[in-house]
């Protein structure tokens, strides 16, 4: 038997990850706001921790994968947090999609008690959750990522280190800026090609073939825009949250941020109309709209 | 005579509260930079060594700092002005900052028994040193008539908007507009001038055209048509384009927690920064017109 492992946040990412360690033989001492979503993996033998203060007085690396930088914030920092109760020389990896500059800001607190946090948030959804092929980026001290790497590798497959604390967080916002960015832009582009004559699937195959290509045309436009599925499991709403922490960052980072904030702004225009919870490929319903096109395959029945 | 606590007496703050000893007020002046402070000293004001010294004994503290962290540091940080103020001072913060941090700092002001209420103001540096300032207010009615001769002594439109925050909220809607303007009119004279046109011309007809702003009517971006306007000096400010940045950035910001889709605002805040980028963060923010200068005649189209 392994280490014992700490895992603080059962949600949609946070319980399959916690499933993989489990399957993996380690001793694993669980805790999220709401008990009741810990109850299949306590059936696998996890234990339960009634407080953060608790989960960080029996294991010595602990994963949280939480909301926002605000619960990270809380669960560290909080009443009954897991600062109360660290053993100098603990591990905390930070697995959440948060903010940078907080990021950085707890690592110090942490490092203050003895012990260190560095930033690893994932990429991949609840299917590379599930079957433990996420990528993991890594921002923190490279000694500290070897020794995270056995349970890190139980997760994902890619795990990179990609610089400082907080840099894992960066690269993070930056990766979903881009994929949020480049999807509503190819999804304003095929529109335009549709009303020029242009079938969209027949339009989503050329751009794939020629140098328009991305992640858009080759993923999400085939399997989710075309089909009408709108499913690729990713929330408006999340996005919206990362594609404004993109813009907190570039604001930080003295760089003008045009491009990415026209495309923003298309996010939140689509919370202003209540699809918050609808699939982020769902915008293109906004776009399809605006431009009195539909983006199906032509005899698609949706 | 009342006594005024001034801190914060950088390029705006520095002629307020000149403004303030021409007509009789007793000011003692704070900054975090020496030399400003030896700048108030050298205008008639006594130089305090401390924010908390500034406002030990006086009857009204005015505040003129960069920005919200400033603000919430002066009032509630250690050695701030809540702890230092005397129970029932009245406190005006002319900053323009985020509506939000202004109800925050009255609502722990009010905890320690000292009133605030905030200022804002309008007009740049030329009207600060005149007193011809416009200043709008938030706060109490009560509140408001008591520094009502002290706003008097620094602008001469001074108008009572609503309760605590609402100045900002007014001022912050009001530079959305003019920095939005400054773009939108310095892109259509770039259009013009691409055409041909004389600018002198298109500024009469536009005049008196359903494209008038008050923008081009008095901070015209295009050099050399107005004699008064920071185009015609070289685009010193005025108001710098560093700070066109930061007030556009609390309307998208306060868009941002009230969910609302901001397109225009943004575009014109990026373009600000992008023009901030290219060396004119310091000079006036019509100076956007400088940046939009277009590329060679052999360029193709």
């Amino acid at each position: 038997m392994s280490e014992t492992i700490g895992f603080i946040g059962l949600g949609n990412m946070g319980a399959p990850m916690a499933g993989r360690l489990v399957d993996g033989g380690h001793a694993l001492i669980v805790h999220d706001a709401r008990e009741a979503v810990a109850r299949p993996l306590l059936a696998r033998g996890a234990a339960w921790a009634a407080s953060p203060a608790e989960v960080a007085a029996a294991a010595q690396t602990v994963i949280t994968i939480l909301p926002t930088s605000r619960e990270v914030r809380q669960v560290l920092t909080g009443p009954k947090g897991l600062l109360d109760a660290l053993r100098p020389g603990s591990l905390v990896l930070e697995m959440t999609s948060a903010d940078p500059s907080v990021t950085r800001e707890l690592a110090a607190e942490v490092a203050a008690r003895g012990s260190a946090l560095i930033d690893a948030p994932v990429s991949g959804g609840v299917r590379g959750a599930t079957e433990g092929t996420l990528a993991i980026m890594v921002g923190g001290d490279p000694a500290l990522l070897e020794r995270a790497r056995p349970v890190l590798a139980r997760m994902g497959k890619n795990i990179f280190h990609a610089g400082p604390v907080g840099a894992g967080h960066a690269i993070k916002l930056v990766n979903n800026m881009c994929s949020g960015g480049i999807l509503a832009l190819t999804i304003e582009a095929v529109a335009v090609a549709a009303r020029s004559g242009v079938d969209p699937a027949r339009a989503v195959e050329i751009i794939q073939a020629s140098s328009g290509r991305s992640n858009a045309s080759d993923y999400k436009f085939p399997r989710f825009i075309l089909t009408g599925g709108f499913d690729a499991g990713f929330a408006i709403r999340l996005m919206m949250k990362d594609l404004d922490g993109y813009g907190r960052l570039a604001q930080e980072a003295g760089v003008p941020s045009p491009v990415a904030r026209a495309a923003t702004e298309i996010y939140r225009l689509a919370m202003a109309r209540g699809m918050g919870e609808q699939d982020h490929t769902a915008i293109a319903r906004l776009i399809e709209e605006w431009a009195g096109v539909s983006l199906r395959s032509q005899g698609d029945p949706a | 005579m009342t006594r005024i606590g001034f801190i914060g007496v950088g390029t705006m703050g520095l002629p307020m509260a000149k403004n303030l000893v021409k007509k009789g007020f007793t000011v003692t002046a704070f900054d975090s930079n020496p030399e400003a402070v030896k700048a108030a000293a050298a205008a008639g004001m006594t130089a305090a060594a401390s924010a908390a010294e500034a406002v030990a004994t006086a009857d009204i503290v005015v505040t003129m700092l960069p920005s919200s962290p400033h603000v919430e540091s002066v009032y509630t940080g250690d050695g701030g002005v809540l702890a230092a103020a005397r129970k029932g001072t009245l406190c005006v913060d002319m900053s323009t900052i985020d509506p939000a941090v202004s109800q925050r700092v009255a609502k722990a002001a009010q905890e320690r028994g000292v009133r605030f209420i905030d200022a804002p103001v309008s007009g740049g540096t030329p009207r600060a040193t005149d007193g011809t300032l416009a200043i709008m207010v938030g706060g109490a009615a009560a509140d408001f008539e008591e520094a009502r001769p002290a706003l008097a002594a620094m602008g001469t439109n001074v108008i009572h908007v609503g309760a605590v925050g609402s100045g900002e909220v007014v001022k912050l809607c009001n530079n959305l507009i003019a920095g939005v303007c400054g773009v939108a009119v310095s892109e259509a004279f770039r259009i013009a001038e691409g055409f041909g046109m004389d600018p002198k011309v298109v500024t009469d007809v536009i005049s008196k055209s359903s494209g008038n702003t008050f923008l081009m009517g008095f901070m015209h971006p295009v050099p050399g048509l107005m004699p008064g306007a920071a185009s015609s000096n070289d685009y010193k400010p005025g108001f710098m384009t560093d700070l066109m940045c930061k007030d556009l950035g609390l309307a998208v910001d306060a868009a941002r927690n009230l969910r609302v889709p901001l397109f225009v605002t943004p575009a014109a805040q990026q373009v600000y920064r992008l023009a901030s980028s290219h060396g004119l963060g310091r000079r006036d923010f019509t100076s956007v017109y400088s940046f939009l200068k277009p590329s060679s005649g052999q360029a193709p189209v």
